[in-house]
């Protein structure tokens, strides 16, 4: 009798059991980080003088330099202002080694990657393909390029490589490397915002109360594209590229090839006027076609304050699609991605995304899994400008926040429960998995505070699975359940930030994928 | 107001703010300043003098209303939704164009889709003239998949107030999915000249 009702109660109970087991693993894990500090504090040379430059710091690197497998971090810093130096070590940029379990350390000094100038923006990648990841960092008309030695050492090489414009020198505010022409070699777009002299900053507010000025009284500036030359060294490819004859105001820059034709395409997120979608048509020629694709503006029409962007396939449809962050009142965008011929339609409101939004001011940001759904979640890292706290009904500070993908189009804010800790001025967010857990973490700089590391502790998440390949290599994972997953390489993400160097998938409550699909740039897909 | 119009905002607040506070039964006095603050986009900031405007002289619609807007604004959207039904059941509606458009607008990004575009109808119906009315109906018949009559609307909003943009950003698209691509490339022109000046101020 014993026997027969433990039979019975065990054949009733496994479905359920299992049941409630895939639901803990795969849709209801509530998406928890744990939040610690960082022996950095983001400086931006404030003194009262209120300069353009003192909002836009700073971008966040994620890279193994030293190749032990394991996730380092190293943040751009500013500068002292109008001298545009670093004029003292908590101006100096940073580089932390980590010891696989989420414990940095400064290794700045020994790496010879303090920098100069003014720096805004982190990008990573190997651009000389000697096995060691290099470090690129713009900024305020300084550009660096950090080439790896080895054994823990970069030298610095920006303008032997034809990465530091003699003349005419940009203020780029992020950048990032892509392969633009299929060849193997990262090259290398910089993302370029306005014009800007110390000399002739306008006086904005009142002289009582002085505020920034709004980017419309700056003039906007084109963005730049340096080919790699495979020797060291790029060419500066703008004005041929196509690229110099769109004079915008440059922030985020991303990458993806949003119309499957095996090229590379870029977004650039303008702030307050339209975006930008460069078409990658081949041969080093890009084609500007953000209005007629349908990514250039909101539905409303009206130009936002775009600043983040990532550019990845939210709803695993294989097609790339857009997130960019803006200013209060704007609402985050999300564009959907239709594929041929309309390809991208405004789905903010219908994702839950645009009254969740509308009250915050948004930096870096970006897709990721963190809980191993087989979904992509959202983070952003938040803060008002200082003079729009008092009118927005509260403080500038803003807490960072992180929306759930409910994989049917919908976002829902889970940050009340998430462990996303005190208000700040957040600024860049890296997306990595810096302790080795199959969870991906994020680190975030913060003005005038530590940097922020969010340990993800998400509890009851699937496992993950991580696949190292060239910058643009699109892969597809086929889930036993018959569940396609798309992703795809580029480590540019958010705002002037360089996240993970992997394509990564939750894989929901499966050990494995069953298929495992990759088509590398210039290949047809095949299995892996 | 007049300090406002001519672009000295700081100096305007700066009078409004000290009149509301010298003034605080005064319903004008509250209303002018939510009004200064919610002509900038300040909606947090306006809704308190707004509520308070209304509070005092429950007369005054239009403070209503745009407390109403700022509710929505602000992400209060059930004490919004309520305030927005209160004020649309005193008088028939529409006749408070913003404010159906903005519970439009509540609608459409809750899902309500149809109730979105039973109020944009009855808010075009009523003020046939107004191009902010037919870019919404453009985009919610859009959404709707209504393309031919998506269009229609959105090319009256743009015959209503052609230096807009918000309706030519739509037509593009909806050019686009017709296969009219070259009425599509010449709004985008539109647009692209229309931006040029903010990169160039």
């Amino acid at each position: 009798m014993a026997e027969g009702l433990r039979i019975a109660k065990g054949k009733s109970l496994r479905p359920l059991l299992a049941l409630c087991f895939a639901a803990a693993i795969c849709c209801h894990a509530q998406i928890k980080f744990e939040e610690h500090n960082l022996p950095f504090v983001l400086k931006n040379g404030a003194s009262g003088h209120f300069y353009l430059p003192e909002l836009m710091p700073g971008g966040v690197g994620v890279i193994d330099y030293d190749g032990d497998g394991c996730m380092d971090v190293y943040f751009a810093n500013g500068a002292a202002l109008p001298s545009m130096r670093k004029t003292g070590p908590e101006f100096s940029n940073r580089l932390f080694h980590n010891d696989c379990h989420g414990h940095f350390t400064d290794v700045t000094e020994k790496a010879g990657v303090a920098g100069e100038g003014y720096s805004l923006a982190v990008a990573v990648a190997d651009y000389d393909r000697d096995g060691k990841p290099d470090i690129f960092v713009a900024g305020l008309n300084r550009n660096l390029l950090y080439r790896n030695r080895g054994h823990g050492t970069f030298e610095e090489r920006a303008v032997a490589a034809g990465l530091m414009p003699k003349e005419n020198k940009p203020w780029a505010i992020s950048a990032g490397f892509f392969d633009m022409d299929n060849d193997g070699w990262p090259d290398l777009f910089s993302s370029n915002y306005v014009q800007w002299d110390p000399s002739t900053e306008p006086a904005c507010g009142s002289p009582e109360q002085r505020f920034y000025c709004h980017p419309g009284l700056y003039k906007g500036q084109a963005s730049q594209l340096f080919r790699n030359n495979r020797d060291g060294t790029f060419s500066d490819i703008t004005e041929q590229a196509g690229i110099a004859a769109q004079i915008g105001k440059g922030m985020g820059v991303a990458f993806a090839d949003f119309n499957g034709d095996g090229l590379t395409d870029i977004f650039v997120a303008n702030d307050s006027m339209r975006n930008f979608l460069y078409e990658n048509l081949g041969k080093g020629k890009f084609r500007e076609m953000g209005l007629e694709y349908g990514a250039a503006l909101p539905d409303e029409g009206r130009a936002i304050a775009s600043m983040g962007v990532d550019f990845r396939d939210y709803d695993n449809d294989g097609k790339p699609d857009l997130v960019v962050t803006g200013m209060i009142n704007d609402s985050y965008l999300l564009f959907h991605n239709l594929g041929k011929p309309i390809f991208f339609e405004d789905k903010t409101a219908q994702a839950g995304m645009a009254s969740a939004t509308r009250s915050l001011t948004g930096w870096g940001g970006g897709f990721a899994d963190f809980d191993n759904d087989g979904w992509k979640d959202l983070f952003f890292a938040n803060a008002h400008f200082p003079q729009f706290g008092r009118l927005s009904g509260g403080a500038a500070p803003l807490k960072n926040c992180v929306f759930r993908n409910m994989g049917n189009g919908r976002f829902s804010d889970v940050s009340a429960n998430a462990g996303l800790g005190a208000a700040g001025y957040n600024r860049g967010v890296a997306f990595a998995d810096f302790d080795g857990d199959g969870l991906v973490d994020a680190v975030v700089s913060r003005i005038d505070e530590p940097a922020r590391f969010y340990k993800n502790v998400t509890s009851g998440a699937g496992k993950s699975v991580t696949y190292r390949e060239p910058l643009g290599t699109e892969m597809r994972i086929e889930l036993p359940d018959g569940r396609k997953l798309y992703n795809h390489a580029s480590t540019s993400v958010g705002y002037a930030s360089s996240s993970e160097a992997f394509i990564r998938f939750g894989l929901s409550r499966f050990e494995r994928p069953r298929v495992v699909l990759v088509r590398r740039p210039g290949e047809q897909w095949k299995k892996r | 107001m007049q300090l406002a119009r001519q672009g000295r905002y700081q100096e305007a607040e700066h009078v409004l703010k000290a009149f509301a506070e010298d003034n605080p039964g005064k319903p004008e006095a509250q209303a002018v300043l939510g009004k200064l603050y919610y002509n900038f986009g300040y909606y947090a900031a306006a809704l308190p003098a707004l509520q308070k405007a209304g509070a005092l002289e429950p007369s005054d619609r239009e403070s209503r209303i745009l407390g109403a807007v700022c509710l929505f604004k602000t992400g209060a959207a059930e004490i919004a939704e309520a305030a927005t039904r209160k004020l649309l059941s005193e008088t028939p509606p529409p006749n408070d164009i913003d404010l159906t458009l903005t519970y439009a607008q509540y609608l459409y990004e809750n899902g309500d889709v149809k109730a979105a575009l039973l109020q944009t109808r009855a808010a075009v119906a009523f003020a046939p003239q107004h191009p902010i009315g037919f870019f919404w109906l453009a985009r919610i018949l859009q959404a709707q998949g209504e393309t031919k009559e998506a269009t229609e609307a959105a090319e009256r909003s743009v015959q209503l107030a052609p230096q807009l943009p918000f309706a030519r950003n739509l037509l593009v698209r909806l050019y686009r999915m017709q296969g009219r691509a070259e009425d599509a490339a010449r709004q985008a022109e539109w647009l692209r000249a229309s931006e040029l000046r903010k990169a160039n101020p």
